[in-house]
This record gives C-alpha cells, sequence and structure tokens, in this order.
C-alpha cells in the first residue's frame, strides 16, 4: 500500500487499483486520476500543475454537509463493574492482572447501585438513550446484579420513555443456566473474550491454574449462540500483541462461527514496530479475505471497519476518540465513578462516587480528545477522534501526553485500508 | 465541490448530515489489556 499526501488530502494506491483519497476535514472519498496520483509524489513535474491545483482547490474546500460530531455533555453510558474478580489470569489482563484491579470486590451492592443510576437517569430527556456496559472483573460470576440492575433500568426506562441497551463482556466460561436467564432477561448484547482457535486463545487466556480457557469459552459461545433469538448482537473480541499476531488465522476461525461481530484489539504495552508491521499485514490479509468472501457485509462484521464505513458515510468529525467523562464514566464495585475502566484506582482519574460527582475535574473533559491528545494536523484525526487517551496518556489531563506512535500507525494503517474498501464498496467495483 | 477532471466525489451511502451508524456509545466496556 502506497500512501501521499497534500495538506488535508491524503490518497492510497494498492496494486493497480484506481488511487482512493481522503479529504481529511470533510471526510470525502474520491478517486484520482493518474495525473493527480502523480502529482502527490514528491518527484512530481510542472506539467502536472493542473492536477495540483484541482488537489489543492479540494483541499481548501470545507464541504458545508460535514459536521462535528460534537458530544454532548451528559453521561448516557455508563461502565459497571458488578464484581472486581475474575476466574481466570489472562496475562495481558491490566485490570491488576486478575480482575480485581489491586482491589477485589466479590460483588457490588445492588442497593447502592439502584440509586446511583437513578441520578444518571433523571438527567436524561424522554427519547434519549441509555446503555450499560456490565464489565468486571467477570460479570457473570454475579448474574443477579446484571439481572436486577438491567431489569430496574428497563422498567424505570419504559416509565421515563427512555431506551435503554446493554452489552456484557465475558470471559465465556460461565455461560450457565443463570447466565442465560439473566442475558436473555435484558436482551443484553453479549462480546465474548476469545482469542481466536484453541492454539492462540490458549497462549494468553489461561485459568488460574495455568490451564486453557479455550474449550470452555467455545462452549459458552455455542450456548449464547443456540439463545441467540432472545439475546442483541453476539461477537467476539481477540487481543493481539507480540506473543499472538496471527490476526489471520484467528478471523479464518471467527469466520466461520454464526457470531455478528468481530473486534481485534492490540494490547497497549507492546510496542516493538516489528510486531506492527506483521499486525498490519495481517489486518490488511483479513481484509481482502473478508472482502472476497462477502463484500461489505462481511467486511464490517469487524467492528473497527464497520465504524470507519459508518464514520464516511455519516459524514461527521470525530472529535472524541471515547466518550470520557462527557458522555460515560465507569462505576468500579464500590460505586466511585471514574473516566475510564483502564484508570479504576487512579486517583487523580476519581470524578466522583455514588451520585456525588467532582464537577472540577468533569470540566476538566470539556474540550476534545482531539487536543487532548495533541493530534496536530494529522490526516486521521477526524476518523479516529484522537485515539485511546489512556494509551497516550492523557485520561487525567493533557499534561502527561505520551503518544505511542506504533498505535497510531495501527490506527492509520487501518484507516487507509478501509478507503481502499469504502471505495470499492460505493462505486461499480463493489458489483 | 464543482466537478473537477482529476477528483471525482464517491458519494456516501446515506444522505450527508444524517448521524454516523455508531450503535453504542463509544467507550464503554473497553477492557482492560496492558
Amino acid at each position: 500500500m502506497d500512501v501521499r499526501r497534500h495538506k488535508d488530502i491524503i490518497a492510497v494506491r494498492t496494486g493497480t487499483g484506481r488511487p482512493v483519497a481522503l479529504h481529511a476535514r470533510n471526510l470525502s472519498i474520491a478517486e484520482l486520476s493518474d495525473d493527480a496520483w502523480k502529482a502527490l509524489s514528491p518527484n512530481a513535474g510542472s506539467r502536472l500543475g493542473e492536477a495540483l491545483d484541482e488537489l489543492e482547490a479540494w483541499n481548501l474546500f470545507d464541504d458545508p454537509e460535514t459536521q462535528a460530531d460534537t458530544t454532548a455533555f451528559g453521561v448516557r453510558s455508563l461502565t459497571l463493574n458488578v464484581t472486581q474478580i475474575c476466574n481466570l489470569h489472562c496475562t495481558y489482563c491490566a485490570a491488576g492482572g486478575d480482575g480485581t484491579y489491586g482491589d477485589p470486590v466479590q460483588r457490588i451492592s445492588i442497593e447502592k447501585t439502584l440509586p446511583q443510576i437513578e441520578f444518571f437517569l433523571d438527567q436524561l430527556k424522554p427519547g434519549q438513550s441509555f446503555h450499560i456496559a456490565f464489565l468486571g472483573g467477570e460479570p457473570l460470576l454475579y448474574p443477579e446484579a446484571v439481572k436486577g440492575i438491567g431489569r430496574y433500568v428497563l422498567e424505570e426506562a419504559a416509565r421515563r420513555d427512555l431506551r435503554a441497551t446493554f452489552k456484557v463482556t465475558t470471559n465465556g466460561t460461565l455461560i450457565g443456566a443463570k447466565a442465560i436467564d439473566a442475558l436473555t432477561a435484558i436482551r443484553a448484547n453479549v462480546v465474548v473474550s476469545m482469542d481466536g482457535p484453541a492454539d492462540l486463545h490458549d497462549r494468553q487466556r489461561l485459568t488460574k491454574s495455568g490451564g486453557g480457557s479455550f474449550e470452555a469459552v467455545f462452549k459458552g459461545l455455542k450456548a449464547l449462540l443456540d439463545n441467540r433469538q432472545r439475546l442483541g448482537r453476539i461477537g467476539v473480541h481477540a487481543v493481539f500483541n507480540e506473543k499472538n499476531l496471527e490476526v489471520e488465522k484467528a478471523w479464518d476461525f471467527f469466520q466461520t462461527l454464526s457470531v455478528d461481530d468481530i473486534d481485534f484489539t492490540y494490547t497497549v504495552a507492546d510496542s516493538d514496530r516489528e510486531a506492527t508491521r506483521v499486525y498490519n499485514e495481517g489486518i490488511a490479509r483479513v481484509a481482502e479475505k473478508a472482502w472476497n468472501k462477502g463484500g461489505e457485509a462481511e467486511l464490517t462484521r469487524i467492528g473497527s471497519f464497520r465504524s470507519i464505513f459508518a464514520r464516511l458515510d455519516g459524514k461527521r468529525r470525530l472529535e472524541n476518540h471515547c466518550g470520557m467523562g462527557k458522555t460515560m464514566m465507569v462505576v468500579d464495585s464500590h460505586n466511585k465513578l471514574w473516566s475510564c475502566p483502564w484508570t479504576i484506582g487512579k486517583r487523580d482519574n476519581l470524578l466522583g462516587e455514588g451520585a456525588d460527582l467532582d464537577y472540577d475535574r468533569l470540566e476538566g473533559h470539556r474540550g476534545t480528545i482531539i487536543e487532548r491528545n495533541d493530534c496536530g494536523d494529522c490526516w486521521a484525526r477526524f476518523v479516529c477522534g484522537g485515539g485511546c487517551s489512556f494509551v497516550h496518556g492523557t485520561t487525567a489531563g493533557k499534561n502527561a501526553l505520551k503518544k505511542k506512535d506504533d498505535y497510531c500507525e495501527r490506527t492509520r494503517f487501518l484507516i487507509a485500508q478501509a478507503l481502499v474498501y469504502y471505495h470499492r464498496a460505493r462505486t461499480a467495483e463493489a458489483g | 465541490m464543482a466537478k473537477t477532471k482529476h477528483i471525482k466525489i464517491i458519494k456516501p451511502a446515506v444522505k450527508a448530515g444524517q448521524p454516523a451508524q455508531s450503535e453504542m456509545p463509544p467507550g464503554d466496556g473497553c477492557i482492560p489489556i496492558k
């Protein structure tokens, strides 16, 4: 893949395909002529002046149809730790290494949690959405809380004319009758953490005794799929790093499962450039295979491609990679409020407790994450929204910014790949 | 933008100005991995 740039125009060409360009501010996609592609080369000759003039005119153009995806202040999503314990011991767990965040809590207090949620529901207007992501620890160690809290929110949402949705992120090893009852009671979207087939999965997703967990997870996923009529979307989420860069092998396995969503994440601590190169190559092969198998529908089963396609279709500039401290907060098992699931226990990220919010600290989240992470004129800024603040060290403020270049490199590579397929999907090549 | 010889704008699938099709508020349920 060859990438060229002129100010806010980025162009990508793969093999013999047409050059595809993105206008970074307008989020417009265009097909370029061969002369325009050549004009983007540092060695372009003067005879390409016309093409370069057109590129410059496009660069200066501000499309009135493109808008900022401004994130209105107000919490509409809570990530809720109903437990801070886990039955697995995954090698890359950043929740204290064992799901506890260094502070094991068996069970959240439902009695304390319901009034806390009521406080946030009170801020919403009829017609708005409210979302709870059950996390942990392993949330299905306490399915009664998932069901009890979820049912409360559903009842309140019906009374207040709100739309309530739920997501449960689970390791998939505890999908018994109680778990199915809890998940179906709230028609949960379910994400199962799974790194691929057994030999990949069992490298890092281990039981406490060091054994593999694949068999139990696969059985759990099957139980979820058997109940899919009573659930929301069912997805798998895989983690990659130096110890597992086999993205293609993972996808080969996932695409045989009848899941709705496939998500890939790369670990934070690993910043090996060669590993990033191998991972990116894997992503490129996966994209091609997915496209060849089922075009846009199959490619956008992969969450990162789906969100980029949606961003380009919607033509809304993303200024906040996530809703941290604006629309989203994390509730730990002590009912303390945090900006991000990764920062639980880090005092300078504490946003409140119960219904008492630290409004001074919340003011610090008013600015955009693009500003916070100092994205400057990066061409990908309005698609990625500034990236993950935890990765770049800015969850508590801009002062601690430490840009992770390899993260940005993976992000830009993914977006560049997506541009090529977006062009295929929206032109005759789709057929 | 006016029609040009070297740049052919591709139309998005939905009408511009509509909200992006994000199915959930971003940032929820991020799994802490080191």
